[in-house]
């Protein structure tokens, strides 16, 4: 039971490392935050899927994911982006393109619209979670020439 | 002559542009050009970035002053982008001399890559572990590690050559789909949806998805709809190039 949990974060953290080197972040412990990013993005994923729907699941996810990137982007003087990139892969619903493509291939309309409805409302939630958690930073953002 | 405000225009658009380039957010550009010219006492200078060009405006005793600098090919370059990010801010600090700062930005700019050999490692990777975490087995896993290696070459070979976006995802995922066909046909692997999901991994628009929102909510509303366009055609070029392999081997008669 608790593997269920555990061995796809691991997956995630190893997929989110290959990725560090394709982005080409060259920082160690910057690569090894960014994958734990990944990690912890996807186990709020597992966890919020005992709530809740797959839409939702991302959402909350990637709040989590945003939140984290902005905490540490102040710890490790790093821009956001970075750590956002890196934690998000895991939920980038690569599947999604894909079935909605294969039921198009097959000729399935129904299941077409409704696997690529749901490719773009996770994809929509991908994005509205990360702006949630940047827009909140946004507002106790200090001056970027008059810190430290 | 270049004037001394001339060349903080320059030395700021400089910057800006190279922040755009590796991959930094527009609000990032424009809030870091700012705030360069006012660590150096120019005030009111008027910025527009979007993805492809940045355009500066300052006055210099009555007389606009313009510059223009057009930016065509964006990466992501995390490193460069986080160096920059630091940059900038150590002028806004410390206002060290232009000269010393152009210095600096062409030293970052000139710091190598990965080796060929360890990004192509990296891709094949990044297929296997999500092709993993996708819940295939090791030998899915397997042949999306050789997918990964030849989405690398495929995206690399065609970039020299500069192929347009649309095609160069269409061919690499059909490259993919062809290769996770043939092997699952072959009795290798089981799941060649699984596989394929792995591989188009490093393929699809992630980076700009993040983005996308992140800019509409900053206020960036062209930049959002120009980066969401990119997102759409992205994707429908990896679905078009999976549909081609998987129908053309439908119609060749392989049993998938």
């Amino acid at each position: 039971m608790l593997l269920d949990y555990i061995v796809p974060c691991i997956y995630a953290f190893f997929a989110c490392f290959a990725f560090c080197l394709v982005f080409i972040i060259k920082d160690k412990n910057v690569i090894l935050i960014s994958c734990l990013g990944g990690s912890l993005g996807w186990f709020a994923y597992l966890l919020a899927g005992q709530f809740m729907s797959v839409v939702s699941q991302n959402l909350v996810a990637a709040i989590v994911v945003g939140l984290f990137a902005e905490i540490m982007s102040r710890v490790m003087k790093a821009p956001a982006t970075i750590f956002l990139i890196i934690g998000i892969l895991p939920m980038v619903p690569g599947g999604g393109i894909y079935y909605t493509m294969e039921y198009a291939v097959y000729g399935n309309t129904e299941m077409f619209l409704e696997k690529g409805l749901q490719t773009f409302a996770i994809s929509a939630a991908i994005a509205f979670g990360v702006s949630i958690s940047s827009s909140i930073f946004r507002l106790f953002r200090y001056n970027k020439c008059n810190s430290k | 002559m270049i004037t001394n405000q001339e060349h903080i225009l320059k030395t700021a658009c400089k910057l800006g542009r190279n922040i755009l380039e590796n991959g930094g957010e527009i609000y990032r550009v424009e809030e870091s050009i700012n705030y360069f010219l006012e660590a150096y006492g120019i005030f009111d200078a008027q910025i527009l970035a979007i993805p492809s060009s940045i355009m500066v405006t300052i006055i210099i005793n009555d007389k606009p002053v313009t510059m223009i600098e057009r930016v065509k090919n964006v990466t992501q370059n995390l490193d460069k982008l986080s160096k920059f990010n630091d940059l900038s801010r150590k002028c806004c600090k410390n206002t060290p001399p232009l000269n010393e700062v152009e210095k600096k930005i062409d030293n970052i700019r000139k710091e190598t890559e990965y080796k060929f050999s360890t990004l192509l490692l990296a891709y094949g990777f990044a297929g296997m572990f999500f092709c993993l975490f996708w819940k295939g087995d090791l030998r899915d896993g397997i042949v999306a590690f050789i997918c990964g290696l030849s989405t690398k070459y495929c995206v690399d070979y065609m970039t020299k050559r500069k192929a347009n976006i649309f095609f160069l995802n269409a061919i690499s995922s059909a490259v993919i789909g062809y290769i996770a066909i043939g092997f699952v046909n072959f009795g290798f692997a089981e799941h060649y949806d699984k596989i394929i999901i792995g591989a188009i991994m490093s393929l699809v628009p992630g980076v700009p998805l993040t983005n996308v929102m992140r800019d509409i909510i900053a206020g960036d509303i062209i930049t959002g709809t120009a980066k969401l366009s990119q997102v759409l055609l992205i994707a429908t070029a990896i679905a078009v190039g999976i549909a081609i392999a998987l129908s053309t081997s439908m119609i060749l008669g392989v049993n998938i």
